[in-house]
């Protein structure tokens, strides 16, 4: 959608992600650089206490700016601040929600776009305060 | 990625603080898009890409230092302006503890190569109590 000026309290279309298989996991794991062997070993991340493999928490805050774009082609992810609650395992459901909160009183007027991310049973994955910007990418 | 000592003073309990020369090379950037299962936009970097930056040998050797299991709590990306393809920019890190071996935060900021600066980013770190595992990780 392009051309209407979001509304405070406007919700995005929520994304719903199947899970993130290992092999998802691991191209992550090579692509960013973050080998941390909970993430791809589970007997190792099984001994750490946790109940198996668990998807880097950058690879969730990376499908935020998808949620974004899918929203509005002309929507730019300015600032992102994220606050990691529970660990997001390997297949697990996960469902971003998004909601315009606010918007800024000064140039370039940004809008503030609160991200919640849920797994499964609606635990909390994450929680993302989006700065949004509306127009050209410059 | 080696990086070199930092102009300003060292905050205390510095772990690391330096700079280096980095690049959004377009191989990288497509790999590190595609892990995230990003729809392709030509000529884009995605928004948590420099994460990538931070995973370098300096990093892991200061990350050393840690007793257990790395685990991220936060993150927060500020752009001033896009990160362009196939671009080469400085990376400066500052890698502290809060005192405790336990809880550290890394500051990180991009600057292009006139100076002017691109990004800000934040991540902040606990570590779970767990030798094994740190054993392992490291």
């Amino acid at each position: 959608m392009i051309g209407t000026a979001p509304t405070i309290g406007e919700e995005l279309p929520a994304s719903e992600i199947g899970g993130f298989t290992q092999l998802q996991v691991v191209h992550y794991a090579e692509a960013s650089g973050d080998r941390n062997p909970i993430h791809t070993d589970a007997v190792l991340a099984r001994s750490a206490g946790l109940a198996g493999c668990v998807v880097h928490g950058m690879l969730v805050v990376g499908q935020l700016e998808e949620v974004i774009h899918r929203w509005r082609g002309d929507a730019w992810l300015v600032a992102s601040s994220t606050r990691f609650v529970n660990p997001l395992l390997v297949d697990e459901r996960l469902t971003i929600t998004a909601r315009i909160v606010a918007q800024r009183t000064t140039e370039p007027f940004d809008f503030v776009v609160r991200l919640i991310a849920r797994g499964s049973g609606d635990r909390i994955i994450c929680l993302s305060d989006g700065q949004v910007r509306i127009g050209p990418k410059d | 990625m080696t990086m070199s000592g930092g102009q300003e003073p060292d905050p205390p309990n510095a772990l690391l603080v330096g700079s280096c020369s980095v690049q959004t090379d377009a191989r990288s950037v497509n790999a590190f898009a595609m892990a995230l299962g990003a729809a392709p936009r030509a000529g884009t970097v995605p928004h948590t890409f420099p994460i990538s930056w931070l995973a370098s040998d300096d990093v892991r050797t200061a990350m050393a230092h840690l007793e257990g299991l790395p685990i991220q709590t936060f993150q927060s990306f500020t752009y001033y302006k896009p990160l362009i393809v196939d671009t080469g920019y400085v990376l400066s890190i500052r890698l502290s503890s809060s005192g405790r071996v336990t809880a550290f935060s890394c500051d990180a900021k991009v600057r292009d190569l006139a100076g002017a600066t691109v990004l800000e980013m934040k991540s902040e770190i606990m570590t779970a109590p767990n030798v094994a595992m740190a054993r392992a990780v490291r």
